[in-house]
């Protein structure tokens, strides 16, 4: 198969994941659920979602808090699929923000967290250091969703599906479920 | 954007072959470094550069080798005469041979080698505008990450690279992915995954 054959054939992977991280950062404090994982990933201040049916293919969902939005809910809910989300991840004192493609699983205007080096081979170093270690983080999460994916599909669309009535509801019991001492708090 | 300051968009591929020595790697960067244009009507060329300047042809090996990871930096340099220019050119041209050689009419090969001629002649004083994309390459774990962002220089370091290495880049999107992190699940179960159907029948 080629390169681009492959890409297509796993975007409803990419958009999926995106969900069930969205999903996760409002339910469950954007913890992924594995033992001794003290990291939260949250999709932040952008999402673009998309369709091929209906009248609108694409809505961006910008600034504020698109994914506490009704217009986020009320779009899924009627079929869009999240194409890119702008994502927060945060572990101990560290950040990176990125936003992340669906189909490609391709990352943009990544932002690391802060270097010491001053030379340009430690700056470097350093960098790839800290961008491995937040795509280790992010790997995670989606090696969570692809046995979750796999091991029991049913439970988990069922899950996604519950997610999207209750955000439709109304946010209250959306993110009530959220625990008051989350790990990657201490 | 670059590996050494500020924001970056990244895209990572799946190193496919046999990892090169080190001489084998440095022999690839100076095989198929980035040379600058000569004479002619080429309007695109590539090749390998260091990844602190692009004017270092071909990358310094010291600065090659980090740790595990190899880094350099694919240059693409394009050069254009603006189809403006090139036809007013042209037409001055055609104009004065054929007043010199008492010409009612100039052919069609005649034109089409002027205008060559004067593309050529025109290309030399235009500037060639670099694209530089950086390429981290993880020779113990079999993956790359590279700031090439446009399909256009996504295929061209593909290219270059399977030439240059002898190894072939697969970009790592979500099948993949999950083909290396659940070696169990074999990727046509995968691809025989319903996509989760999310309606709403209140919506």
């Amino acid at each position: 198969m080629k390169p681009m054959e492959l890409v297509e054939q796993g975007r409803f992977l990419g958009e999926e994941f995106l969900l069930w991280l969205w999903m996760r950062g409002l339910t469950e404090g954007g913890t992924s659920g594995l033992d001794g994982d003290q990291s939260a990933c949250f999709v932040d201040d952008s999402v673009q979602l998309v369709t091929e049916r209906g009248d609108v293919k694409e809505l961006s969902l910008r600034k504020g808090n698109p994914a506490e939005s009704r217009e986020a809910f009320e779009a899924l809910s009627r079929g869009m699929r999240p194409a890119k989300a702008k994502v927060r991840l945060l572990s101990g004192d560290m950040e990176w923000t990125f936003t992340i493609g669906a189909a490609g699983l391709d990352v943009s205007t990544l932002k690391l967290p802060p270097t010491q080096s001053k030379d340009n081979q430690g700056r470097v170093a350093d960098r790839l250091f800290l961008l491995e270690e937040g795509m280790t983080h992010l790997e995670r999460r989606f090696e969570a969703f692809l046995r979750q994916r796999t091991q029991d599909p049913d439970e988990l669309q069922e899950r996604l599906r519950a997610w999207l009535r209750h955000g439709l509801e109304g946010l209250e019991g959306l993110v009530g479920a959220v625990a008051d001492d989350l790990p990657w708090q201490g | 954007m670059s590996l050494l300051q500020g924001t970056l968009s990244l895209r990572r591929f799946l190193v496919l072959g046999p990892v090169p020595t080190e001489a084998d790697l440095l022999e690839g960067l100076r095989q198929d470094a980035f040379r600058p244009f000569e004479d002619g009507l080429e309007e695109e060329r590539l090749g390998w550069c260091d990844w602190r300047n692009l004017l270092i042809t071909p990358p310094e090996a010291e600065w090659v080798t980090q740790e595990r990871f190899a880094i350099f930096s694919l240059r693409l340099d394009t050069r254009k005469v603006p189809s403006a220019l090139l036809k007013a050119q042209v037409e001055l041209k055609l104009q004065s041979l054929q007043k010199e050689k008492d010409l009612a009419f100039v052919g069609k090969e005649a034109r089409t080698s002027l205008q060559d001629e004067v593309k050529a002649e025109l290309l030399l004083k235009v500037l060639p505008t670099p694209r530089v994309s950086e390429v981290a390459w993880d020779l113990k774990g079999g993956m790359l990450w590279t700031t090439a962002s446009s399909s256009k220089t996504q295929s061209a370091l593909i290219g270059l690279f399977i030439k240059s290495f002898g190894c072939e880049l697969q970009p790592l999107a979500p099948l993949l992915l999950a083909g290396r992190l659940l070696p169990r699940v074999s990727v046509e179960s995968l691809m025989a995954l319903d996509p989760f159907d999310l309606t709403l029948e209140t919506a």
